[in-house]
């Protein structure tokens, strides 16, 4: 699966450019391998556009709980409004809004209750990496967060390396294989099914190292 | 500002056995880069 992250990027015109070159460049078959993940404001246009697709149109984060929670988008008024799936512990989410594990925990538990997939992202700093604690927290993020009694194959892991912000490395693939067959193990030796999710590669790079990168 | 970038090129991870597709950021927004990724991803997944 392929998923876009539209971060806090878009307004309506510039979503339905988008939305119109891309479904001029794909065919019917190729739209069940696609995951949208617009920002909350344009779930609906974009949700709309693909109506008559396969292609899953959901969340960049989600809020826990509802009622009195200004400015939060709950689980349940995203399932009911078609979300197909969530993101839950980006990086920018665990580093900007502080995120931690337990809260992220409890975000995968309730996207999973409703019925919708959970797009679970870890990663390791810099630090971690250049300490060669990259599987030690990954394990970690895994286990602190994953439910205990998961029973469900909705849930995608995304990894996506954090070190190589800023740190002008790159992972090859072969490093990132190695990496995702670990955490492979890791979740179905830590899940009641033995579960073995689906991983998915977010290669990170900030914006002045992108020219080397390329 | 994190930016997250893979370009049709880098899409050779899609050869890699345990890489199960991609979560893309920033270079979602060209739908075109987009496009192509999804196009290598299919073709190399189902060979």
């Amino acid at each position: 699966m392929i998923i876009a992250n539209w971060k806090a990027n878009g307004n309506e015109i510039i979503n339905n450019s988008w939305c119109n070159t891309f479904s001029s460049l794909v065919d019917n078959e190729s739209y069940k391998f696609v995951g949208i993940a617009p920002s909350s404001l344009h779930f609906h246009q974009i949700k709309n556009f693909f109506k008559q697709t396969s292609i899953q149109v959901g969340f960049q984060d989600i809020d826990i709980d509802g009622g009195s929670r200004t400015g939060s988008i709950s689980v349940s008024m995203a399932s009911n409004d078609g979300c197909a799936f969530s993101l839950a512990g980006h990086s920018e989410r665990r580093e900007i809004f502080k995120d931690d594990n337990a809260l992220i925990k409890e975000k995968i538990e309730k996207i999973l209750d409703h019925k919708m997939t959970a797009v679970f992202c870890i990663g390791e700093s810099f630090e971690d990496y250049q300490s060669e604690n990259t599987k030690d927290v990954l394990k970690l993020q895994i286990l602190e967060s994953l439910p205990s009694s998961l029973k469900t194959n909705n849930l995608i892991i995304a990894y996506e390396p954090v070190w190589a912000i800023g740190s002008g490395r790159t992972p090859n693939a072969k490093e990132v294989n190695s990496i995702h067959e670990f955490i492979k193990d890791v979740v179905q030796s830590a899940t009641v099914n033995n579960i073995e999710p689906k991983v998915l590669y977010g290669g990170s790079v900030n914006q002045a190292n992108a020219c080397d990168f390329f | 500002m994190v930016e997250v970038l893979i370009k049709p090129m880098h899409a050779i991870f899609f050869n890699e056995k345990f890489i199960d597709g991609a979560l893309i950021g920033g270079a979602s927004l060209d739908a075109n880069v987009f496009a192509d990724i999804l196009d290598i991803y299919r073709r190399l997944k189902e060979k």
